[in-house]
């Protein structure tokens, strides 16, 4: 062939193979015929016309051929459309499958993508990173506020550092109740680090970021510039009295700003304060390590680099202040780990399991196709027969598998949407931005591609089955209604599939509820049931004695014993005390704890115990078991001897085999005043090591406790005490809002929400998976049984008994699904290193979560069976014979 | 006594212009793919040139719509090139070509009347 004619033969491909089978010979002769008038090659005239040929040819080819394609796409839509439509029951079971998987898929990725794929809403993120200080070569953690203006001063990788602590706000005074918000102290240049601009007015100065009346200035968010300020144009420059002390509005953060810094270690923020520490107040040394630190990096500075040159500058510190650093070093870490690492984890699994979930609905899907291919395989040999050519056919059958696709994604956006909806709102707080995920535009894209790619995959299966078979020999067998032999095995493979699948997803989610119940039996050392919390801060003039410290200490000791003293007499109140801090309350106070008769050479390497500070009855109150001495209780008042109670932990830690009793420690600093222990109790928390607790009286602290969680156990129902907590609390003091009531179960619940989330939701995961194996083996068996009636007829007529027949379909259905489940067991062993962040007080290889999830496979595999086992058992060999 | 359903050719229209002219050089006779060509092309001076995918495609639409259909007849062998399939009209194929043909006479008369144009002396 010349090679003119192999180049428009290669031209002609562009257009669909059927087009080509009616008109190709045609157009070659044409198009060779309209070469030899244009003249060949032999002028420069005519040569000149043959390439002007080629070239408006193929621009017409190229331009018709997709419109052919189309045409041919249209007439296989409407041709699948009208077989789907021969076989609802088969369709509508096809689609249900689909809109399973690719629906829980969507509403995963939606998460995902909110979650961890969704940039930081801020200003070059990837330049953000954490700064935290490490001691001993512990964990890093927070910093202390000289050691933060020294980093400043030194450092030269970052060109912006911010320090944030956590605050309160309570407004008062404009007419409206007063309200508690969530407030965070910042340093100056907190806003220009995250790269956002305030919608109206500015942010903090150098000036206001310094001790005195020039701090006192604010930037509101934009929701409480709506709520609290009617979203006046004219607020900036406005007073504002908070904590009764007047304020200055400086500035309004636009509604699209989202402190994810503040949401994530202060549970959010609505107002900002400038930092404006004194340096030589107490609390800026060097060992209050209360503050957190971000920076943005300098350009061309990567955090390992950062972190080198952070390490060094406290090792230079160290040198400068032995007594207040030990082995100081510094960690830099981008700021999305920060967020995003404890979730990832979780995030990942789920996702996976999800994946497991869609393989297992497509393998369903090519058994009910493979089904079908079955019953078509006459009309497939037929249309062969006739000429159409097996890529046709491929082509066809493909694009019925899309469209059953397509149809079986846009199923699956509705129980996406509501997925979506059920994982917002019952989401842990802990997985940052989980409110914004959403049925977007991208999660629709996701949905096609997904459901295309499904298309692909359970499409093939059907297909090979159907063009792999001699035409002839299935004209010739087209009478029978029986399958090749390969056809079960292809359908006993998906079956073994999806029993593995569902196997993984088993162990996986037994290992997950597995690690729960074990975490739910860990005795906490405290009784949660029956008690109400409700958060105050005490605020204003009244409360705020900064030149006589013990008086506001008085001040407010007393504001509490009345408000306690009130609470434990309504009735319904078993007893009532307050804290500073509450176990598994998400925030810990951690002081140096130095034992007065073993000093240190150097301070900073006293260990840290959590302090509380309570009012008496406290530890009664929560039911914290007293192993030795007593509890805090009327006798510990403000001028009587300082004394502490500590945990079962900090004894074994300090005083192994010793009686701590009568022992004198001193909290934060070696020349605190020393207290005496009186009393040893048993703490411990969920979920990580016991740390070690300490519990002083709020009335012997070194300043006013004015910020605490007032704890009511009740005799019956602790909401309903709610109303009445609060209407005493209003009557002593107006202006003092109560916030945060909840019951200190869904606290201690909600400390535990992302491991309680990912477990439900891969247990739902893998019931699902299970249920459609199940129903994937059961539809399989059926179809073999209804295949096979003739022979069964024949064994039945040659004396095999009902239980003969029965034992013969068990073992036939029996054996893809043990082969499916050894498969799962042994994937779940080799996949066991995957996030064992998950697991507590269970292994990956937990024998006991295998064997559950085996027996609940093979009881559930031999339940499917039984239904087409014992059908198999009644058939009539008369018939079965006859109907052949 | 059966009843002929009367065909209506208005579900094909408007057809585009290269679609048209195919339709025409087929209706005074089967013609094969190249002879289309070449006819269009004399009879509209070359303003019109089919090429072979926008010929074969409409050929194609006509054929699966029963506008057109594959001839029999072949000319004498030593003339013939047996790759060829020789196009004729059917009726239905005429009607949609006449009904056409009608509507751009109307669309042409309502654009002469509008612009009060002269008909062109031919």
């Amino acid at each position: 062939m010349a090679w003119d004619d192999r180049l428009f033969r290669a031209l002609l491909r562009l257009l669909p193979e059927e087009f080509r089978a009616g008109y190709a010979r045609d157009m070659e002769a044409t198009f060779r015929t309209e070469r030899r008038e244009a003249g060949g090659r032999r002028t420069a005239g005519s040569r000149r016309r043959l390439l002007r040929l080629w070239g408006t040819t193929a621009l017409d080819i190229l331009r018709t051929a997709p419109g052919e394609h189309l045409d041919v796409l249209s007439r296989d839509l409407r041709f699948a459309a009208r077989t789907m439509a021969g076989r609802p029951v088969h369709t509508l079971a096809a689609i249900l499958t689909l809109a399973i998987g690719i629906g829980a898929n969507v509403a995963m990725f939606s998460v995902a993508d909110a979650v961890l794929l969704a940039p930081l809403p801020y200003h070059d993120p990837s330049a953000l990173v954490t700064v935290e200080e490490t001691r001993g070569g512990g964990d890093a953690s927070t910093m202390g506020y000289l050691s933060f203006v020294d980093l400043r001063a030194r450092s030269r990788s970052f060109s912006h550092l911010a320090a944030t602590g956590a605050s309160t706000a309570t407004i008062t005074g404009d007419g409206l109740d007063a309200a508690r918000v969530n407030a965070v102290r910042v340093s100056r240049d907190y806003f220009d680090m995250l790269g956002v601009a305030p919608l109206v007015g500015r942010t903090f100065t150098e000036a206001e970021d310094a001790p005195g009346a020039a701090r006192r200035v604010v930037v509101l968010s934009y929701a409480l510039w709506q709520r609290r300020f009617a979203s006046r144009p004219d607020v900036v420059g406005q007073p504002v009295l908070i904590g009764e002390i007047p304020h200055t509005v400086v500035g309004v953060m636009p509604a699209s700003f989202d402190d994810l810094v503040s949401a994530r270690l202060y549970r959010g923020a609505e107002l900002w304060y400038p930092l404006g520490y004194d340096p030589a107040a107490p609390f800026a040394c060097r060992t209050c390590r209360h503050l957190r630190v971000f920076g943005r990096l300098a350009p061309g500075v990567s955090p390992e680099m950062a972190e080198r040159e952070i390490s060094s500058v406290f090792a230079a510190l160290e040198q400068e202040h032995p007594a207040d650093y030990h082995e100081a070093g510094g960690v830099v870490t981008p700021l999305p780990d920060f967020f995003l690492g404890p979730v990832r984890p979780v995030l990942f699994v789920l996702w996976a399991g999800v994946g497991l979930l869609l393989a297992v609905a497509c393998s369903n899907v090519a058994n009910l196709l493979l089904l079908r291919a079955s019953e078509r395989s006459h009309e497939v040999a037929v249309r062969t027969a006739l000429g159409v050519t097996r890529g046709r056919l491929a082509r066809q059958l493909l694009t019925e598998s899309f469209l059953l696709a397509l149809m079986g994604g846009a199923a699956g956006l509705a129980p996406a949407w509501l997925a979506i909806r059920a994982l917002v709102l019952a989401g842990p707080a802990e997985i940052p931005r989980l409110a914004d995920a959403a049925l977007d535009g991208r999660a629709i894209a996701v949905a096609v591609g997904v459901a295309g790619a499904s298309g692909i995959v359970f499409g093939v299966v059907p297909l090979l089955q159907l063009v792999r078979r001699e035409g002839s020999q299935t004209l010739r067998g087209a009478g029978r209604r029986t399958e090749p032999a390969g056809t079960w095995r292809v359908r006993a493979a998906l079956v073994a599939g999806n029993v593995a699948l569902a196997a993984l997803l088993l162990v996986g989610s037994g290992l997950l509820v597995r690690s729960l119940t074990t975490l739910l039996a860990v005795e906490p050392g405290f009784d949660s049931s029956r008690t109400l919390t409700l958060q105050m801060a005490l605020g204003g003039a009244k409360y705020k004695i900064d030149s006589e410290p013990q008086k506001e200490i008085a001040t407010v000791v007393q504001f509490y014993d009345e408000v306690l003293r009130r609470t434990a007499a309504l009735p319904g109140v078993e007893s009532a005390a307050a804290t500073t801090t509450l176990p598994l309350g998400g925030s810990r106070d951690r002081f140096g704890l130095h034992i007065e008769e073993r000093p240190h050479a150097n301070p900073e390497e006293a260990p840290s115990a959590d302090r509380f500070a309570v009012t008496p009855g406290l530890l009664e109150t929560l039911r914290v078991p007293l192993l030795r001495g007593r509890l805090i209780d009327a006798r510990d008042g403000q001028s009587a001897e300082s004394v502490a109670v500590i945990n079962e932990t900090l004894a074994d830690d300090l005083f192994a085999g010793e009686d701590p009793l009568g022992r004198r420690v001193m909290l934060g600093s070696p020349t605190a005043p020393p207290r005496t222990i009186v009393g040893d109790v048993r703490h411990e928390g969920l979920d990580v090591p016991p740390a070690d607790q300490v519990w002083v009286p709020q009335a012997q602290w070194a300043w006013a406790e004015s910020n605490m969680t007032i704890v009511v156990r009740a005799r019956g129902d602790a909401a309903a005490l709610a109303g009445s907590v609060r209407a005493i609390v209003r009557d002593l003091g107006p202006e003092q809002p109560v916030t945060a009531v909840r019951l200190y179960d869904d606290i201690v619940a909600a400390s535990m929400g992302t491991r309680r989330f990912a477990a439900w939701l891969l247990g739902v995961f893998a019931a699902t998976a299970l249920t459609l194996a199940v129903v994937g083996l059961y539809g399989a068996l059926a179809v073999m049984v209804g295949q096979r009636r003739r022979e069964v007829g024949v064994r039945i007529a040659l004396g095999a008994g009902a239980a003969d027949i029965r034992r013969l379909v068990l073992a036939q259905g029996m054996r893809p699904a043990l082969l499916g489940l050894a498969t799962g067991l042994v994937a779940a062993a080799a996949s066991a290193r995957v996030p064992t962040s998950l697991l507590y007080g269970v292994r990956a290889l937990d024998p006991m979560t295998f064997v559950v999830a085996s027996l609940t496979l093979l009881a559930s595999a031999v339940a499917a069976c039984l239904v087409p086992a014992w059908r198999a058992a009644q058939v009539d060999p008369a018939s079965a014979l006859r109907s052949e | 006594m059966t009843s002929v359903k009367r065909f209506d050719p208005a579900p094909y229209l408007p057809l585009t212009p290269a679609m048209f002219q195919v339709l025409v050089a087929l209706a005074d006779g089967e013609k094969h793919g190249y002879a289309i060509i070449k006819e269009v092309a004399r009879r509209t001076g070359e303003t019109v040139r089919l090429h072979t995918g926008t010929l074969y495609t409409a050929l194609r639409r006509f054929v699966d719509d029963g506008l057109v259909e594959e001839s029999a007849e072949r000319p004498d062998p030593a003339l013939d090139d047996e790759r060829r399939r020789y196009y004729r009209l059917t009726d239905r194929g005429r009607a949609v070509a006449l009904a056409e043909a009608n509507r751009l006479e109307e669309t042409l008369a309502q654009a002469r009347a509008k612009f009060a144009m002269k008909p062109r002396r031919s």
